[in-house]
């Protein structure tokens, strides 16, 4: 089933007098469950792109349709409300709170759906930290955190309203090679089990052998807009 | 909730310094307010204490006639009231009316001080408060002092001047004012008198011309029996003489035509036995005013003329007052017993209405008032001062927070959190430093007055509201501080909140 449906995107942004056209007419589908990369040079709109579809940033021109839902006829509460149920982030800078502990962390986006049953809420943060493997990190605060802890948090925390969609850019760029492996592959088991379709970003060729499909972008456009995997594990166009 | 409480409370934590910044300033605000505060409701409180036990009452009744309501410092002659029985059957039968006690007041030009006759070009003024000394005493609890002299027996004439009005006279006139029989008090006299104590002009009378509104006014000698000062708030009635209600009506002829052929009474005849040489002196030279118009209906030729001719002056008419002080049980019942009074007077077309203290003394109330504006205008400072201050600070930890807030707001905190948790962060604040600002400014003030300054000088007793310093602490003056406090919190939030709800969910997404 199609859950992200993008035609003729354009995004401009306006500096002074000049206008950057960031995304330049992006067409593409996602289904239900894929996870899908999202690849291309600096500066070719691959940030511009997620935060669009993770509506924390409006299109300047085009359809962008989450379940068949036209976002831009979406007010701010009704978009906040889209991105509380239906999307999760996971931030390249991981985005913690620094005032609440993992746990608590994790809890965030429960908490602000209301009226959950407290049981429910707290069984459901600890399966996530143990499936992020942070059992002995519950009371810990960001500050005490590496940064591989942390981006597991941020993991547990965008999975945690069990959204349909998680959005992640660059979510290894500041993280080592080897713990960049592990979130992937973590993500990559998520998605697995919970059904979650993801899109992630990334610079890293190491961590694309984890991506169902990839949307290779450039210069704002998408430029093999269905290309078969193999093809880019075999390292071409690339 | 929980929640919110639980972030603004750790960030609260998490900026020790700003929070500390944040609540020291509304701490200071509120100890000020609130000892500010306290300061005026006991200036308030005493001057309201003092002037209704000791000088006014709680209602005074004048005659309907009498257009303006602050009579009782006001200049403007005062009319009679001509149905005094029926405003006293009236008092008498109103269960909230504790006491009453009828009295004359009217200005008074000074025409001689002793027996040297004054020049009239510069007229010398003086309030007088005619009435039964002995009445006056009960109804106003002792309210004056006797400094030299003694008071007014029953049925005694005379006259008590005001430690100031010695002085005024002593000023311009160059004559100290001495109670009959009594010589002079070296530690009551100012520098001036005491320089010159051996060429000193002393006089223990005066000759007294009443200013009414129908030009029909008497020259009427008087004996000085004392020299008195109200106990507390001397300052404010520093214009009062008291009389006594005989010499008062001679004075403003308050006669009937009935009465005035009616023999004369006992007291008339002893004021002419009492009289010294100087008075004889002063009708058989017939002194009057010079002045245009003023010469003519005097009166004094006929009095002068009965004088002459051995006749007696005219009995004066036993029920004319032209005001009444009335004490109430207590001051909640004042605006009932005003209108209660006033309907039944105005049904039974007596002529005679009340008016409330603080409208019959007139720009005296309104000293409190000015007072009360001063201490705005410094709490508004204050108030300045201290929002400014908070809103930057809270204005650079919202700036500093945008990827935070961005955050919550890319995954799914609606703006309202983001606004409830910085007010609530603020709101934090004010409560717990505010009421400790609120609690030690009580504390103070209740430490302040427990020491019982005592005023030095009239000017502090003005301010004091009375003789000790006795600032108060009340409900109301709490709740005024909780609202002042709560203003401040809101207007200082305001910016800040502003700015945190126009973050977007764009701004977690770190971009230099
Ligand atoms: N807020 C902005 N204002 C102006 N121009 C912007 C803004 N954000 C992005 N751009 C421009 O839009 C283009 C696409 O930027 P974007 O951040 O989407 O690229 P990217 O593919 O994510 O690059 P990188 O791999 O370096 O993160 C760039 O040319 C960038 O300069
Ligand atoms: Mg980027």
């Amino acid at each position: 089933m199609r859950q992200i449906e993008i035609t003729q995107v354009t995004k401009n942004y306006r500096l002074g007098k000049t206008t950057i056209q960031a995304l330049k007419g992006v067409n593409f589908t996602v289904e239900e469950g894929e996870f899908l990369s999202v690849v291309g040079a600096s500066g070719s709109g691959k940030t511009t792109l997620l935060n669009i579809i993770g509506c924390i940033d409006a299109a300047s021109e085009g359809s962008v349709k989450i379940d068949g839902i036209e976002i831009k006829r979406l007010n701010d509460n009704e978009l906040t409300d889209l991105r509380l149920r239906k999307i999760g982030f996971i931030f390249q800078t991981f985005n913690l709170i620094p005032v609440l502990n993992v746990f608590e962390n994790i809890e965030f986006p429960l908490l602000l759906m209301n009226h959950l049953p407290k049981k429910a809420v707290v069984s459901r943060v600890n399966a996530l930290i143990e499936q992020v493997g942070l059992t002995d990190f519950v009371r810990h605060k960001p500050a005490e955190l590496s940064g591989g802890q942390r981006q597991r948090v941020a993991i547990a925390r965008s999975l945690v309203t069990n959204p349909a969609i998680v959005l992640a850019d660059e979510p290894t760029a500041n993280l080592d090679t080897e713990t960049g492996n592990s979130i992937l592959a973590l993500m990559k088991a998520i998605n697995m089990r919970e059904k979650s379709t993801f899109i992630f970003s990334t610079h890293d060729p190491e961590v694309l052998k984890y991506a169902d499909r990839i949307v290779n972008i450039r210069d704002g456009r998408v430029v093999n807009p269905e290309p078969p995997v193999a093809l880019c594990l075999d390292g071409r166009g690339y | 909730m929980g929640l919110l409480i639980k972030i603004a409370f750790r960030n609260l934590l998490r900026h020790k310094g700003r929070s500390l910044v944040i609540g020291a300033i509304l701490f200071a605000g509120a100890l000020v307010m609130s000892l500010g505060n306290g300061i005026i409701s006991g200036m308030e409180k005493g001057l309201e204490a003092n002037i209704i036990h000791q000088w006014t009452g709680h209602l005074i009744i004048m005659s309907s006639r009498q257009t303006n309501d602050d009579a009782l410092f006001s200049p403007k002659p005062m009319k009679v009231i001509r149905h005094y029985p029926q405003v006293e059957t009236a008092l008498r039968n109103d269960r909230n009316v504790r006491a009453f006690l009828p009295a004359t007041k009217g200005l008074v030009m000074v025409l001689n001080i002793g027996a040297r006759k004054r020049a009239a070009e510069h007229p010398v003024l003086s309030m007088l408060l005619g009435v039964d000394f002995q009445h006056y005493r009960k109804m106003f609890n002792n309210s004056v002092s006797l400094l030299e002299g003694s008071g007014l027996g029953p049925d005694e004439k005379g006259l008590l001047v005001n430690v100031y009005e010695r002085k005024k006279i002593y000023e311009s006139e160059n004559t100290w004012l001495l109670p009959l029989g009594t010589g002079l008090n070296r530690s009551k006299m100012p520098p001036d008198a005491l320089s010159e104590i051996d060429t000193l002009e002393t006089a223990s009378s005066l000759v007294l011309m009443g200013i009414g509104d129908d030009n029909s006014a008497l020259d009427v000698f008087a004996h000085v029996k004392g020299i008195y000062e109200f106990k507390a708030l001397n300052l404010l009635f520093k214009e009062i003489n008291l009389i006594d209600l005989e010499s008062f009506r001679e004075c403003f002829d308050y006669v009937t035509r009935a009465e005035s052929q009616t023999a004369v009474s006992k007291e008339n005849s002893e004021i002419l036995d009492a009289t010294e040489e100087s008075l004889m002196h002063y009708f058989s030279k017939t002194a009057l005013i010079e002045g245009p118009g003023l010469e003519t209906d005097l009166g004094t030729d006929a009095l002068k003329k009965e004088v002459d001719t051995g006749g007696m002056i005219t009995a004066t008419a036993h029920d004319a007052y032209n005001l009444i002080f009335v004490k109430l049980h207590h001051g909640q019942i004042l605006e009932a017993t005003l209108h209660n009074l006033n309907n039944r007077f105005q049904s039974n077309g007596t002529d005679a209405r009340a008016v409330s203290w603080r409208k019959a003394i007139g720009y005296i109330s309104d000293i409190s008032l000015l007072f009360r504006i001063a201490l705005n205008i410094f709490v508004f400072f204050i108030f300045f001062v201290a929002v400014i201050i908070i809103i930057n600070t809270l204005t650079l930890n919202t700036l500093e927070r945008t990827p935070e807030i961005g955050t919550m707001r890319a995954i799914g905190a609606p703006k309202r959190f983001i606004t409830r948790m910085l007010i609530l962060e603020t709101l934090f604040l004010a409560c717990l430093f505010g009421s400790l600002g609120l609690i030690s400014g009580s504390l103070l003030t209740l430490f302040l007055s427990g020491l019982d300054l005592a005023a030095s000088n009239e000017m502090m007793s003005l301010a004091f509201g009375g003789d000790t310093f006795c600032p108060v602490m009340d409900l109301n003056g709490m709740t005024h501080v909780f609202i002042q406090l709560t203003v401040v919190t809101l207007m200082a939030v305001l910016y800040p909140v502003h700015l945190a709800k126009k973050v977007s969910p764009l701004d977690a997404v770190a971009r230099d």
